[in-house]
């Protein structure tokens, strides 16, 4: 079963979710730049750390 | 699998698979957006996003099935499941026209989670209208926790039952607690 939710974009929630979308846009964008690190850089799109794992440069 | 590394500048981990596609995945904290509630039962909830590009153009548009990119998934939620009290959102909206293909991708990985008898998966579809313009954007994804989590009624009212609550009463679509169902 699946729960549906209407939000008014108006509303604290409508904001948040609209915050997201605007991060989950940006984060395709620059998937779809061609170069996709400095794209973030440049944007300031930044995932977070909720586990360690080896460290490596993305080059791409 | 495929191995996992993460690339501190942009905050992603990613793997690279043999189709030469590169899957480059994203987690954010939600924390700071949410209820203040879901702090005090030190409840985490993280988004997860994800793209795949192809690291060579030969490859582009090309993406033959590989059960490793599933395993390796699989591999990094577990990973990301450390401790009972983290939850996933991940929500994929319909501005590009690719959100079936991208939720149904997500929800594969899912049923084919390691261990996937020992997490809980609720599926949300948000409406969000706009009253000026009228113009409305959708989205479909779910909530993830593991089946040791301790405050499903919390997350349930500070997650899913406040965003219903806010809207619902004042017009009348949808009614706390009584979630409708969608196909």
């Amino acid at each position: 079963m699946t729960i549906k939710i209407t939000i008014s974009e108006d509303s604290q929630l409508g904001q948040v979710i609209k915050k997201m979308m605007a991060e989950k846009k940006a984060f395709r964008e620059a998937a779809a730049s061609g170069n996709f690190v400095e794209y973030c850089k440049k944007n300031n799109i930044k995932g977070d750390k909720p586990f360690d794992c080896p460290e490596s440069p993305l080059s791409i | 699998m495929y191995k996992i590394e993460f690339d501190p500048s942009s905050g992603s981990y990613y793997f690279q698979a043999e189709n030469g596609l590169a899957y480059i995945c994203q987690f954010r904290n939600r924390a700071g957006d949410l209820s203040p509630v879901l702090g005090i039962y030190d409840i985490e909830i993280w988004e997860f996003e994800f793209v795949c590009i192809a690291s060579d153009v030969q490859n582009r548009g090309f993406k033959k099935f590989d059960k490793k990119v599933s395993a390796t998934i699989s591999n990094l939620l577990l990973k990301y499941f450390i401790h009972e009290l983290r939850v996933i959102l991940y929500v994929c909206d319909t501005a590009d026209g690719r959100h079936r293909e991208r939720h149904k991708l997500f929800k594969y990985w899912y049923n084919n989670l390691d261990e996937q008898e020992n997490f809980t998966r609720i599926p949300i579809a948000i409406d969000l209208d706009n009253k000026n313009s009228g113009l409305a954007v959708s989205a479909h994804g779910c909530v993830i926790t593991r089946k040791d989590f301790p405050h499903p009624e919390i997350l349930q009212r500070e997650l899913i039952d406040k965003a219903a609550s806010i809207i619902g009463p004042k017009i009348g679509l949808f009614q706390p607690n009584s979630p409708t169902t969608s196909t």
